[in-house]
């Protein structure tokens, strides 16, 4: 019973760290029609950015703080990014896209190497080690922390699509591009918030997570690829159906970990084998509709 | 049709082989032939994975994997049961294309760039696989001494392949042979029909182009050929890692391709031998040593340059200089002049 709350909770966590990290990246496809190759390295940017900041925090600023700082930091990235990759080649093949942000993900996690070394870096938060009883099994409250972050930035981004104009606008631009032209929406500016909206959602997934995690230069690839198989399983697009498809994954792995013997090593290989397999049955993922791309 | 182009073909390919024969002859130190060993391996690579990129236009992230697979395939399977190199290389590419058909099945239902991504998750459970499965592959320790090609010459009696010399010699009609099936698959009834699928599918199946089959076919034949190339690469270096199916090669073979030149063959060439000469030249001259991250931070600036400012890489730009050269020995023909025809 211990076993399986405990796993409950770690396989939670995993699908909020999958869930936040694949917002972002639907966000960006939906919008600027563009698989984003490098976004697992906005999060390990992120992670690097926090653990900077807290290495060298003059001002003894509490981790909250560092949060948010990481989270506006992130978002000028997302806004450079955009500026400097992006910008030119946006209405380019899917290929190009493809190679352009394949390439950035070497640089980013090269220039990472190079600037911090392979080791992975731990950032010890105060939640990280205060333990609470979640039905008398002891967990982090960082754990818990994340958890509850990860609802409120869901439901955030909800009413933040339904209800602001600029949601509006963005979900116009993933609809039809030539009718926001018409009705007066600057597409370009559009996508330059989405960016910044997507990098920020991985620098608040990166603080928040990266004390649990820890943060290393190469992660980022893989992370991507996790949040590639969450956006393919959800059905391409579909901003509702990736975060319940992360979670999905993240619970998947954990008790797999758990449960199967030797199935720590081979997590990895039962979530995209499940992916195989889903896309065997129903190629336009779990909650997708047939869309051209 | 004039005579001169009509032998240029021909008249390039013995001045290339020529060329390659001489070459070690010209660099005589055992590194430089290791280096030559490395371009010939990343020219069949490169060639093999551009048959599915460049003419069929499924990118697909899988070639390391296909790679690292097909060496493992002879380590595990083909020395146990003594093979000799040419049986070891039938064996692993037989292997690989069986693979990349099962993988191909469900991956193929999945459109463009969801394909990519279905692609880049098997890479990635085949190399956390063979990590993993310490009882079989003895994952990170790497399987070793796995025995060297050896070979009944007439006059001779056995010979035993050992320095990178004999290799880049028994590389050689692998390139070849590589450049054969590129040519014939490229240059042929199926070659339209790959530009065709890459063009436009919908279109291509109204022709009556079933574009499934054709990706199929790339598909295969690439991760064939890229499991034998594995194969060569277990003889050649005799261990055999994990590191053999990493990202590191999905990465060099994107950087060769793109800056090379999408579906050009002396493009392809070039830039194999220009990303794997070129690290090393920066290395040997006046003792600047070259830190691999920094080394890969300028490979990706390079290629995220060109993908965004020139598509057609290195291969373009031969064809324009190429173009220049052969202008005057080339005759207004009446076709020519009339635009089309007519």
């Amino acid at each position: 019973m211990v076993i399986l709350l405990d796993s409950l909770l770690n396989g939670l966590t995993l699908g909020a760290f999958y869930a936040l990290v694949t917002l972002g990246l639907t966000l960006i496809f939906g919008v600027a029609r563009l698989v984003n190759f490098a976004h697992g390295d906005f999060f390990m940017v992120g992670g690097y950015v926090l653990y900077v900041l807290s290495a060298f925090n003059p001002l003894q600023l509490p981790y909250p703080v560092l949060v948010i700082l990481t989270t506006l930091v992130m978002a000028l990235f997302g806004i450079v990014f955009e500026r400097l990759v992006v910008h030119d080649m946006i209405d380019r093949s899917w290929r190009v896209h493809l190679v352009a942000t394949l390439a950035s993900s070497i640089i980013l996690s090269n220039a990472a190497l190079s600037l911090f070394r392979s080791d992975a870096k731990l950032i010890p938060t105060t939640y990280l080690s205060t333990i609470v009883n979640v039905f008398g099994t002891p967990t982090s409250l960082q754990r818990i922390i994340v958890l509850v972050a990860v609802v409120i930035v869901f439901l955030g981004l909800q009413f933040f699509l339904e209800r602001t104009w600029t949601g509006k606008a963005m979900r116009a631009v993933s609809q039809n591009r030539d009718t926001c032209v018409v009705v007066g929406i600057d597409i370009r500016r559009i996508i330059v918030i989405t960016f910044a909206l997507s990098a920020a959602l991985a620098g608040f997934a990166a603080a928040l997570l990266a004390p649990l995690y820890s943060v290393s230069p190469t992660m980022g690839l893989g992370v991507t690829t996790k949040a590639l198989v969450a956006v393919v399983l959800g059905g391409l697009g579909q901003v509702n159906g990736a975060f319940f498809a992360a979670f999905l994954i993240g619970l998947l792995e954990t008790f797999f970990a758990a449960y199967i013997p030797n199935g720590f090593a081979y997590k990895d290989v039962a979530s995209f084998g499940v992916l195989l397999l889903i896309l065997l049955l129903k190629p336009h993922g779990l909650f997708g509709r047939k869309i051209g791309l | 049709m004039n005579r001169f182009l009509a032998w240029r073909v021909p008249l390039s390919y013995v001045a290339g082989l020529a060329f390659m024969l001489i070459l070690p002859q010209l660099f005589t130190t055992r590194y430089a032939h290791s280096v030559l060993v490395l371009a010939g391996i990343f020219i069949i690579f490169a060639l093999s994975y551009d048959i599915s990129v460049g003419h069929v236009g499924t990118v697909h992230l899988a070639a390391p994997a296909f790679f690292g697979l097909g060496a493992y395939v002879t380590a595990l399977i083909g020395v146990p049961l003594q093979l000799n190199f040419i049986l070891n290389l039938v064996l692993s590419a037989a292997v690989m294309a069986l693979f990349a058909l099962i993988v191909g099945v469900p991956s193929f239902r999945l459109s463009n760039v969801t394909f990519t991504i279905g692609t880049l998750a098997f890479a990635t459970a085949c190399l956390q696989v063979v990590n993993s499965a310490v009882d079989l592959t003895r994952g990170p320790m790497c399987v070793q001494r796995i025995p060297r090609p050896t070979f009944m010459l007439p006059f001779i009696g056995n010979f035993r392949v050992v320095s990178a010399l004999n290799y880049y010699y028994l590389l050689i009609p692998l390139v070849l042979l590589t450049i054969v099936v590129y040519r014939a698959m490229t240059k042929s009834r199926i070659g339209r029909a790959f530009a065709a699928v890459r063009d436009d599918e919908v279109l291509a199946s109204a022709s009556g182009v079933y574009p499934l089959r054709y990706k199929m076919l790339a598909f295969i034949v690439g991760a064939a050929i890229a499991g034998a190339l594995g194969s060569f690469q277990a003889q050649y270096l005799t261990v055999i890692c994990p590191t053999e199916l990493g990202a590191d090669y999905t990465t060099r073979l994107l950087i060769i391709i793109f800056v090379g030149g999408v579906g050009s063959l002396t493009g392809l060439i070039l830039g194999a031998v220009t990303f794997t000469v070129l690290p090393e030249l920066l290395r040997g001259l006046g003792n600047i040593e070259i830190a691999p991250s920094y080394q890969m931070i300028v490979f990706g600036l390079i290629l995220l340059l060109v993908i965004k400012y020139a598509p057609g890489g290195l291969g373009e730009l031969w064809t324009k200089f190429w173009g220049l050269v052969q202008r005057p020995f080339k005759r207004k023909t009446p076709v020519d002049s009339a635009g089309g025809e007519s």
